[in-house]
């Protein structure tokens, strides 16, 4: 269930509440995370529509 | 009074001003800030206790010294988080302003301790992005085969310090607690 960041080899707890109920509840980690990764992703902020449709699709894993 | 009860006085002062002392010394900034390893034990770099430090730079890899690099490649690195060694760091603007003063404040161009100012003295001026890029580091690592480190999966990176140093998270890097990762200690 642990994964692994690719480069730095840290451990990275699961992704979704089922098994990780910890997942999601910080609203300023959430925010900071988003804005991390849809940048690094896309190159730019994702919208509130995009945040939302990946929170739904975690929290349904 | 008695002797015998003026010595139990005595002793539960001792106690109760012992405990309070415990008590400011863990809530006080300064003694988390400048925390060294367990109980007078040397930290080779003193390690940091700050909790935004320790939480948002620790949360993605291990909370380096901020003492192996001189304030001004804190400034550097701290200034580039968005593209963080290929990486998206960002963090909001307080709290990045917070973690540069605990950086810049620890530097190893401001500690007088442990191993900072041979790192700063050897970088004369120069202000690298990584440790493993100093002579120091070098001068301490050259026999050890990339092989063994970069090919290796438990290992990965010379970046990766406590994969090797046990002690690497509280600021130990005593060469001879080395131990490599399905190589097996390494003592030279």
């Amino acid at each position: 269930m642990t994964g692994r960041h690719q480069r730095t080899g840290k451990a990275i707890a699961p992704m979704a509440p089922s098994v990780n109920p910890d997942r999601y509840t910080d609203p300023r980690k959430v925010a900071k995370w988003l804005k991390r990764n849809c940048k690094w992703t896309f190159g730019r902020d994702c919208t509130p529509g995009e945040k939302a449709d990946l929170l739904q699709w975690l929290s349904n894993l | 009074m008695k002797t015998s009860k003026k010595m139990f006085w005595i002793g539960l002062t001792t106690v109760a001003a012992g405990g309070a002392v415990l008590l400011s010394l863990g809530a006080g900034a300064d003694w988390d800030e400048h925390r060294w390893s367990a109980w007078g034990q040397r930290a080779d770099f003193a390690p940091v206790a700050d909790q935004a430090y320790v939480s948002e730079c620790g949360g993605c890899h291990m909370a380096y010294q901020p003492g192996m690099l001189p304030a001004e490649s804190w400034r550097r690195i701290m200034g580039n988080l968005q593209d963080h060694f290929g990486d998206n760091a960002e963090l909001d603007e307080p709290i990045r302003q917070h973690i540069l003063g605990v950086l810049e404040r620890n530097a190893a161009d401001r500690v007088s301790s442990g191993r900072s100012p041979g790192v700063a003295r050897s970088l004369s001026g120069r202000a690298p992005l990584r440790f493993t890029e100093t002579r120091y580091f070098r001068r301490k690592h050259h026999e050890i085969p990339a092989r063994i480190v970069e090919q290796n999966p438990q290992v990965g990176s010379f970046a990766n310090c406590d994969a090797c140093h046990a002690g690497a998270k509280k600021g130990s890097y005593d060469e001879h607690q080395v131990r490599i990762s399905g190589v097996g200690y390494w003592d030279d």
